[in-house]
């Protein structure tokens, strides 16, 4: 049984200008131990996907199983339970700790939550031990725990985002863009670090990133969106070795790599907006392979061997 | 790649000359002595993190340093002007004619309520002495220049009706109305999706060519550089820690700084995976540097020997321009540069 599987899943959210279709019939299953990268441009759900499956949005359809129990219909105090298991890190670290608070509180409220320890002289002692553990583990100083997040420097602060996330000793978190706001040499650390508390703590994530290069190191496989729908999914290395989606090509041609001069000549065509999406295949209106049949029939994912799919009516 | 397009000018004098910048904000110094050259019609890349002062470099070049900071020494001549010295309603002139800009976040430097056909009216004729007519013609063409489709509707759109990418293009517009010798473009895709960057990027080195401007590219993206820059300037601690051509400084980085940040980064082209090991790390953080009298790199440098700490390493110029301020790795750099030779 799959650590968390998640069945044609949709978001949509109701504007006052019409429909959004943020998610849009996703499927994934990630295994536990496993790091399933989400990659993917504005607009084509990878965020709203990380958010549903924490029921930070309630999802429009479909089923999210978490060791086979539907996340979807969970009680108040189910969802409790679940959100102790399942975690996130932000992308932004200095959006999401509250300034006001000391490093210690921002680490021990999720205990206090989730009521580990229990009340009492030894709670507080069990969670203060936790508490200091974790920030050890994360590569900081346990004095930083009287401090306030200002006093922290990016890194340091994602380094927090980290420890708030794991002090729960959760199985599956969610990484959505951790390392996009960090300076390059400070990204090789932040990864170092969540891939060493991955090994120590044995935890399954789900890391959403824009970054092709950053996926490709630290993932086992990836998942392609583009405007709400999966469009193609696969073992990391074989991915790279043989991109199938015209899509996930024109993506990897589109990143500045140090290792090319310039390249051929970029994909046209804007990404259309999410809530105004083109019929067909949602890709047609930019691709260079589209033909009639795009620009009137969905195409489905469809596996292709060695557990690599894509959606596309010219693979 | 640079140079084909325009001739060098005839004295031989470089379009825009930073020497020995120094920026400060009290007693604080973000830029400790910046100084390199731009060419006619070639793209320098100044590369850095957050703190490297990339920026208020650029910043300073269009005369435009955030309240408080001002220029506490050094030159910076632009065809030959020493500009540091001009009047602010002479700066201002530059700016917008013979020097055009871009910034990262286009929605905050459009005005939300005026159609982007009339700012770009008023950009030109701000500068040029053009007819409104004239002016709305000529706005359309720039609309066309940088490839937005069907430029005369969008003329009469507000800015949040545009995509992101196309606020940037239409910035790139309003910076090359006037014809600019130089476009300073400060991160001008980090807001970008991905395949959008590379459309913009391809833009703006379509328009270097067809406008025979020089680009000065502000950006952290290495592959940014690798793969749009003639020349490369990386900046660390407010100064300049090596020169060089892109091809030369991805195959063999030279300063400790720009090799630990090749190392650290993960690569598109690299099968490196994490099962494999962790990536390196360049210890500590640009705020280790605080208050270091010698090196500002010192305080995380692999290399680093007692004299690094004492005084700043000067800048070395090896063969082909290469520059690296790193006595310690410099008879190495040396070696390199003969066998460059």
């Amino acid at each position: 049984m799959s650590l968390l599987s998640i069945a044609d899943l949709s978001t949509h959210f109701r504007l006052p200008s019409g429909a959004l279709r943020a998610l849009d019939g996703v499927s994934l299953d990630l295994e536990a131990g496993e790091t399933m990268g989400i990659v993917g441009e504005s607009g084509c759900g990878k965020s709203t996907l990380g958010k549903t499956i924490l029921r930070l949005v309630e999802p429009s359809a479909g089923a999210i199983r978490f060791d086979g129990e539907d996340v979807t219909q969970l009680p108040r105090g189910g969802l409790a339970q679940f959100r102790r298991r399942a975690q996130m890190v932000f992308q932004d670290p200095f959006a999401s700790l509250n300034p006001r608070h000391s490093i210690r509180k921002i680490l021990t409220d999720p205990l206090i939550v989730h009521g580990v320890g229990g009340s009492g002289r030894d709670g507080k002692a069990e969670r203060r031990r936790r508490v200091e553990d974790i920030v050890r583990r994360v590569g900081l100083d346990p004095e930083a725990l009287d401090r306030y997040p200002h006093e922290f420097s990016g890194g340091q602060r994602q380094r927090i985002g980290i420890a708030r996330a794991l002090v729960l000793e959760p199985d599956l978190v969610i990484c959505d863009e951790p390392v996009s706001a960090l300076d390059l040499s400070i990204q090789a650390q932040t990864l170092n670090l969540l891939g060493r508390m991955k090994a120590d703590l044995g935890l399954s994530y789900i890391f959403i990133s824009h970054d092709l290069s950053v996926v490709r190191y630290f993932t086992d496989r990836v998942m392609v969106m583009y405007l709400g729908r999966v469009v193609e999914s696969a073992p990391t290395r074989q991915l790279w070795a043989s991109p199938r989606h015209p899509y996930t090509r024109a993506l990897m041609d589109a990143v500045p790599d140090q290792s090319r001069r310039r390249h051929a000549a970029p994909i046209k065509g804007d990404l259309p907006s999410p809530q105004d999406v083109p019929a067909g295949c949602r890709f047609h209106p930019r691709c260079p392979l589209a033909t009639d049949i795009c620009r009137s029939v969905e195409p489905a994912l469809e596996d292709t061997g060695a557990g690599h799919s894509a959606a596309c009516h010219h693979i | 790649m640079s140079g084909h397009f325009s001739p060098p000018r005839v004295d031989g004098a470089p379009l825009l000359a930073v020497e020995d910048l120094h920026v400060a904000f009290g007693n604080n110094e973000p830029v400790r002595g910046v100084g390199f050259e731009v060419r006619e019609g070639e793209t320098l890349a100044l590369v850095g993190e957050s703190g490297s002062g990339k920026s208020l470099t650029a910043l300073s070049i269009m005369g435009l340093l955030p309240s408080g900071g001002r220029i506490a020494r050094g030159s910076i001549r632009f065809e030959g002007r020493e500009t540091t010295v001009l009047p602010p309603r002479e700066v201002r002139a530059l700016r917008g004619s013979s020097i055009g800009m871009i910034f990262q976040e286009p929605m905050t430097c459009l005005n939300p309520v005026m159609t982007i056909g009339a700012q770009v009216v008023e950009a030109l004729r701000q500068h040029q002495p053009l007819s409104r007519r004239a002016a709305r013609a000529r706005a359309v063409e720039l609309l066309d220049l940088v490839r937005i489709p069907d430029p005369h509707r969008p003329a009469g759109d507000y800015p949040h009706q545009l995509s992101g990418g196309m606020r940037q293009r239409v910035m790139i517009a309003i910076a090359v109305a006037c014809s600019p010798r130089l476009l300073i473009a400060d991160e001008p895709t980090t807001a970008l999706d991905v395949t959008i960057q590379a459309q913009v990027l391809d833009l703006i080195d379509r328009l270097r060519r067809e406008l025979s401007m020089a680009v000065l590219l502000i950006t952290h993206d290495l592959g940014v550089v690798a793969q749009w820059a003639d020349r490369v300037v990386v900046m660390y601690g407010g100064r300049k820690v090596e020169q060089a051509m892109p091809e030369a400084l991805f195959a063999r980085p030279l300063h400790p700084y720009t090799q630990g940040l090749l190392s650290a980064s993960p690569r598109l082209d690299d099968s490196y995976h994490y099962s494999d090991g962790p990536l390196y790390e360049i210890p500590g953080s640009i705020t280790s540097s605080a208050g270091e009298r010698g090196c500002a790199f010192a305080p995380r440098c692999v290399h680093v020997r007692a004299g690094c700490r004492d005084a700043v390493p000067a800048l070395v110029t090896l063969t082909h321009g290469r520059q690296v301020a790193c006595p310690v790795l410099l008879s190495e750099a040396q070696r390199v540069a003969a066998v460059d030779r």
